[in-house]
């Protein structure tokens, strides 16, 4: 009885994990080809390629983070309060994983910024050392 | 009791897509830099390409295959649902982790000279 209550807890956790990653991944790549444009000076095929490689990177370790919490313990739901236990733990999965895409996302935002950064300073030196 | 085959392809037929479209896209994608660092000699970056996405797939794919009959036979699907998604994310993220060091290397490789004739 309470395994049927997991499997359809993990039912509902995996469409909702997954679509979150995906929107996340969405947005931040969409975004993320005018920082590219911007890092490579407007080479579009190697902006566009290393924008499509990180975004690779971010699914693996994204699904792959969300897939390792997956497992909800029987242990940690009681037979009377089944459907409330199983609540509180889709909750805390689903919360936790949003709160870490997050972070991932701020992070991210903070490495394209950086990459601008430093992109705009390697053009600044180069016309400094022309004149 | 080692799990039965149907149970293990739960595991196997994402990790399997996993590394061909991961493979696939550095192969795609990687075409460039590996271009830029063999600057005119464009074949020789081309067949490298090609050999690396090769020996890619037969480590990869090699390991997949040689993991692949090692979780227990599970009676409850949700346990069953539950020790396959570990196994597929454990794949996932050495994947992604590796993945990010051959982006590492590659850019560390253009900066080094070492390739300069």
């Amino acid at each position: 009885m309470v395994q049927n209550l997991i499997l359809v807890g993990y039912l509902i956790y995996l469409p909702i994990v997954i679509m979150l990653t995906l929107l996340v991944a969405k947005v931040l790549f969409k975004n993320g080809k005018v920082f590219m444009l911007d890092i490579f000076n407007g080479r579009e095929e190697i902006a566009h390629s290393t924008n499509r490689l990180f975004e690779v990177g971010f699914y693996l370790l994204n699904i792959g983070f969300a897939l390792r919490i997956l497992h909800i313990s029987s242990y940690r739901i009681n037979v009377d309060t089944a459907l409330i236990d199983l609540t509180a733990e889709l909750s805390e999965k689903i919360g936790g994983f949003s709160i870490y895409l997050g972070l991932a996302l701020f992070f991210n935002l903070f490495l394209f910024f950086r990459g601008k950064r430093i992109a705009a300073q390697k053009r600044n030196m180069a016309q400094v050392a022309r004149t | 009791m080692k799990a039965i085959l149907t149970q293990q392809l739960i595991y196997f037929i994402p990790t399997l897509a996993m590394v061909i479209w991961a493979g696939y896209q550095c192969y795609k994608h990687g075409a460039v830099y590996i271009m830029e660092l063999f600057e005119g000699q464009s074949d020789l970056a081309i067949t490298l390409n090609k050999v690396l996405l090769l020996g890619y797939y037969l480590v990869n794919i090699g390991l997949l295959v040689y993991t692949l009959m090692q979780g227990e036979r599970q009676e409850f699907l949700s346990d069953l649902i539950s020790q396959q998604a570990d196994r597929v994310g454990v794949v996932a993220l050495l994947l992604g982790v590796l993945h990010f060091i051959n982006i590492l290397g590659l850019n560390l490789l253009k900066r080094s000279k070492f390739l300069k004739p």
